[in-house]
């Protein structure tokens, strides 16, 4: 039986991801930092409200190492050019990085949620809201993966080695930190354009969660619906630009 | 057999390859040769189709590149200049990756795997991981990979590249057999020495244009010369 490209191309960067144990380690520090430090301040009346900046992030930095490996390092070490001279559909070759893109993103959501959900039972934050909240979070964090993904890998393609790769992402980050914190301080009212708007969406709706609210199903559809058009634009995008000799051989 | 005819391909307002035409036969090497800068590895990435034409057309095997790019490529495998290896997957992880990308079904590219660490000598770095791979060992690997799946055509990109005494024999002695089972290999190389113990045809590119092909013996018939690299010499002034 022959195994589809983009499903071979996942396999093998699933592998090489889960074997570059530094990366890996240091993606998973994000994952139980923000959840330990709204631990560490159960008693301020605001600390589950950190929680929604450090979710977010997660679902970046888990995308981060990997992106960069699997394209920008892929041509700086030479293994792009025979790669993209296989008989293969170049979307499938994106599509399959993609996928592995996003699986390590949700490791890092699910790991940062995990680890929220037992600093939970341990604190008495658990009287502020319910361990089914962190469900709802998740439903709501979930598209946040294909969206980081997608415009980890674009940056990664455009970037000429994974040094610069590194610095781009690290702007990159900047976008659900900042959203994250400035949205608790500046809280604007959670309705239709605004949960359509990808990460101020999200940080309304689960900051609404860390607040014991019940979700807004409609909202949430239309939240998620946004960001995962995004990154289907941002994978598009990935493909039209690894047509580019310039993009491929360097500028 | 590879075909190319009336490439043309510049960057940047600079013409880079022009007007060249060459064809490499089955069961014979064909060298691409010419100085630094002359057009080799921008006529290979042309022909392997990473790069697009200006004018012009490749064929594989009778397979316009530029109709049927993957038709073209499924007949092609290729060794790029930066070798391109993956230090954390190991030598049999690099095959299998390539075998299942060039489509091949599983029970098939077990027994091509087991073939290739043969006759690349291989085994005792079947399982290791390719960090740390000492550069003969980089190049057998990148060139078992681009033949995982027994492509007619192989094409090299200055194969001969940083590689001792012991791995440039171990590539000449693999490159033999290829032809000897009626392969189509073409290689580039400004390796006068390598080329005339090995090319059994070569092409001389200079400014992107074909200068003169055919044997080395004709080329330094032609040239008067004593050596291939007097001749290279007297055909690129």
């Amino acid at each position: 039986m022959k195994t589809p490209p983009w499903l071979v191309v996942f396999r093998k960067e699933v592998l090489d991801g889960l074997r570059d144990h530094r990366s890996l380690f240091s993606a998973m520090m994000f994952c139980w930092l923000g959840p330990l430090l709204v631990g560490l301040l159960w008693r301020q009346p605001t600390a589950l409200a950190l929680l929604p900046a450090f979710l977010m992030v997660t679902a970046f930095t888990g995308a981060m190492n990997i992106a960069n490996d699997s394209m920008a390092g892929e041509r700086e070490r030479g293994s792009l050019e025979p790669l993209l001279m296989n008989p293969v559909p170049l979307s499938d070759l994106v599509f399959g990085k993609w996928l592995a893109i996003c699986a390590f993103s949700l490791s890092g959501v699910l790991l940062t949620l995990l680890v929220a959900l037992a600093v939970l039972y341990a604190t008495p934050l658990n009287r502020s809201i319910h361990a089914s909240a962190l469900l709802w979070m998740l439903a709501v964090a979930l598209p946040l993966v294909p969206l980081a993904a997608g415009v980890d890998l674009l940056i990664c393609t455009f970037a000429r080695t994974p040094k610069e790769g590194n610095s781009y992402l690290g702007v990159l980050l900047l976008a659900p930190m900042l959203t994250g914190m400035l949205a608790e301080f500046f809280p604007v009212r959670l309705q239709a354009a605004i949960a359509a708007v990808p990460l101020l969406g999200q940080q309304r709706m689960l900051s609404a969660l860390t607040r014991g609210e019940s979700p807004h199903v409609a909202w949430l559809a239309l939240s998620g619906a946004c960001a995962v058009l995004l990154g289907a634009g941002a994978l598009a995008a990935t493909t039209r630009l690894l047509r580019s000799e310039k993009v491929v051989f360097g500028r | 057999m590879i075909q190319a005819d009336s490439l043309r391909k510049s960057f940047a307002g600079r013409q880079v390859v022009d007007a060249l035409t060459f064809s490499a036969v089955d069961g014979a090497i064909t060298g691409l040769v010419g100085p630094n800068g002359s057009g080799k590895t921008t006529t290979l990435r042309l022909i392997t189709g990473l790069l697009r034409l200006d004018e012009g057309r490749v064929a594989v095997d009778g397979i316009d590149s530029a109709q049927d790019p993957i038709g073209a490529r499924r007949r092609l495998g290729a060794l790029t200049d930066g070798l391109g290896n993956y230090p954390r997957l190991t030598t049999r992880e690099h095959l299998r990756y390539y075998g299942e990308l060039r489509g091949m079904p599983a029970a098939e590219l077990d027994g091509r795997i087991r073939l290739l660490l043969d006759l690349f000598n291989m085994r005792e770095i079947a399982d290791r991981r390719a960090q740390g791979f000492s550069q003969g060992e980089r190049m057998k690997l990148a060139l078992a990979r681009a033949i995982v799946n027994d492509p007619q055509n192989i094409v090299l990109d200055e194969p001969a590249n940083g590689l001792d005494v012991g791995s440039a024999r171990a590539l000449r002695t693999l490159l033999e057999r290829f032809r000897d089972a009626g392969k189509c290999v073409l290689l580039s190389s400004h390796l006068m020495a390598e080329v005339s113990a090995v090319c059994d045809t070569v092409v001389v590119v200079a400014r992107g244009k074909v200068v003169a092909q055919g044997s080395p013996a004709e080329l330094m018939r032609s040239s008067n010369a004593r050596s291939l690299e007097e001749a290279f010499m007297e055909l690129t002034a």
